[in-house]
């Protein structure tokens, strides 16, 4: 083989890099928060609400759970205009991966608070607690920590899918490395560059949010 | 008085497109579940190996390919690791050819495009699907393989006959599950251009600038061909057909 490696090249593009990571990190976290509390008022509204949003939120979970997260995409960026809604592609991407992390997040923190006790929530009406009052004190904390593993993953894979976005020209990091290959033509370095900066990525933000949920959680361990 | 336009249908010259489409993503999604499962039980085995090197190995592969997103390895085996090869192998693969077979069949010879992208979702689903088999096989108790060693089973019969066939059982939900991710992510091939569901219901926008009945099309045939392995996995389950005592109890 007389290919000859060359990763010099890529430290001009730092810029366009750290530009890449930024955009990335930033869609993943907007998402995780605005997903996530979808997913904790969902999961509630399912296990409380009226029969009809119930099933509407039901439809909801499966229709997203079950196609690929690309055509979501499409349907945010190109199907929302023709409706007259405008977007810009960072906000039409922002909007998919929240309503597909939702989507997932409900049926996990749906799943958390049906494991915990029913007798705990009785205890909390018991002290005087209204029925609000013992879902949010009380019930959702035990519930949060005990989903907290399932929810990370999840947020993980928004991230590491997050790279399709590029596809609608967000210039994410994987966008980056398709602008770095088609200036240098490196494009196996290129791309082994960018495949270890989301292994980096995914590892340390594992390692930071388990440090972040243990912290969190202290007092919840069952 | 809020007046919705008229449903304005698809051609059925565009819904011929996305029938081509469906199956190339069945094609597509058959081959990497079975060139998975494969490689998957390959890695499932390396990491319960009792050589810590290959365990090792087989765990930086799951790690690697777990951790970084789909999209980009299949950019990197189609972009990336088609520039390593030598001229002639890229052009060979290239061109445009057809398998001759006996009494004037032809089969097209798949595009690079298809390679590549069989090849990268393989590999990582495999990553996966290795998980899943290793699960199994940590829920068949540990007596069935003392029972299997006292029956003078070795070691590689008892997990032919007693330990594989049990592991498969339990694992049967999540390796379907897995089944489903590898339909749903076929759909990310279309970024290197091969002509699956999602690439054609993108070129119907394109061409008619009918997006939600495009996509609409789209998501329906999805949902039905996941629908479709969910019913084959109830079947299987309730031992319907059980052609390796998968599904029996």
């Amino acid at each position: 083989m007389s290919y000859a490696f060359d990763f010099s090249d890529l430290s001009q593009y730092a810029d366009v890099l750290l530009h890449g990571v930024v955009v990335t990190l930033g869609l993943t976290g907007v998402s995780t928060v605005l997903g996530g509390a979808l997913g904790v008022v969902g999961a509630a509204l399912v296990l409380r609400g009226p029969a009809w949003l119930r099933w509407l939120i039901a439809a909801y979970i499966e229709l997203i759970r079950n196609t690929p997260f690309i055509v979501q995409l499409f349907f945010v960026f190109f199907g929302l205009p023709s409706l007259g809604i405008q977007m810009g592609e960072i906000e039409a991407a922002l909007l998919a991966m929240t309503v597909n992390l939702a989507a997932y997040a409900i049926e996990i923190v749906r799943a958390g608070i049906e494991s915990v006790k029913h007798g705990q929530y009785q205890a909390a009406l018991s002290l005087g607690l209204s029925g609000r009052q013992a879902f949010r004190y009380v019930v959702l904390p035990q519930a949060l920590a005990a989903v907290f593993p399932a929810l990370l993953s999840q947020v993980m894979i928004v991230m590491l899918g997050s790279a399709v976005v590029s596809q609608i020209s967000v210039q994410d990091l994987t966008y980056a490395a398709n602008f770095i290959q088609s200036r240098n033509f490196r494009s196996f370095e290129c791309y082994i560059a960018i495949t270890a900066i989301y292994l980096v990525m995914a590892i340390l933000l594992r390692r930071l949010c388990n440090g972040l949920g243990s912290g969190l959680f202290a007092g919840q361990k069952r | 008085m809020l007046s919705l336009p008229p449903i304005d249908w698809l051609a059925p010259k565009y819904l011929n497109w996305m029938l081509w489409g469906v199956l190339e993503t069945l094609f597509l999604s058959l081959l990497v579940a079975l060139a998975a499962t494969v490689f998957g039980l390959l890695l499932a085995a390396l990491r319960d190996s009792r050589r810590r090197v290959l365990s090792l190995a087989a765990l930086a592969y799951q790690t690697v390919f777990r951790n970084t997103p789909l999209l980009v390895q299949l950019l990197f085996w189609y972009f990336g690791a088609s520039s390593l090869l030598p001229a002639q192998a890229v052009e060979w693969l290239n061109t445009p050819r057809a398998l001759t077979l006996a009494a004037g069949w032809t089969l097209p010879w798949p595009s690079f495009e298809f390679i590549a992208g069989l090849f990268g979702l393989s590999l990582y689903s495999a990553s996966f699907i290795a998980e899943e088999i290793r699960a199994g096989i940590r829920g068949v108790p540990f007596g069935q393989r003392q029972a299997a060693a006292a029956l003078g089973l070795s070691g590689w019969q008892a997990m032919r006959w007693v330990i594989l066939p049990q592991a498969l059982r339990i694992a049967l939900p999540p390796l379907f599950g897995q089944y489903m991710n590898v339909v749903k992510n076929t759909s990310l091939t279309m970024a290197i251009g091969v002509v699956e569901l999602s690439y054609t219901s993108r070129q119907i926008e394109t061409e008619t600038l009918k997006t939600f009945q495009a996509f609409g099309v789209a998501t329906l045939f999805y949902i039905a061909i996941i629908v479709a392995i969910e019913l084959v996995l109830q079947q299987l389950r309730q031992g319907r057909w059980a052609p390796v005592g998968v599904g029996r109890r």
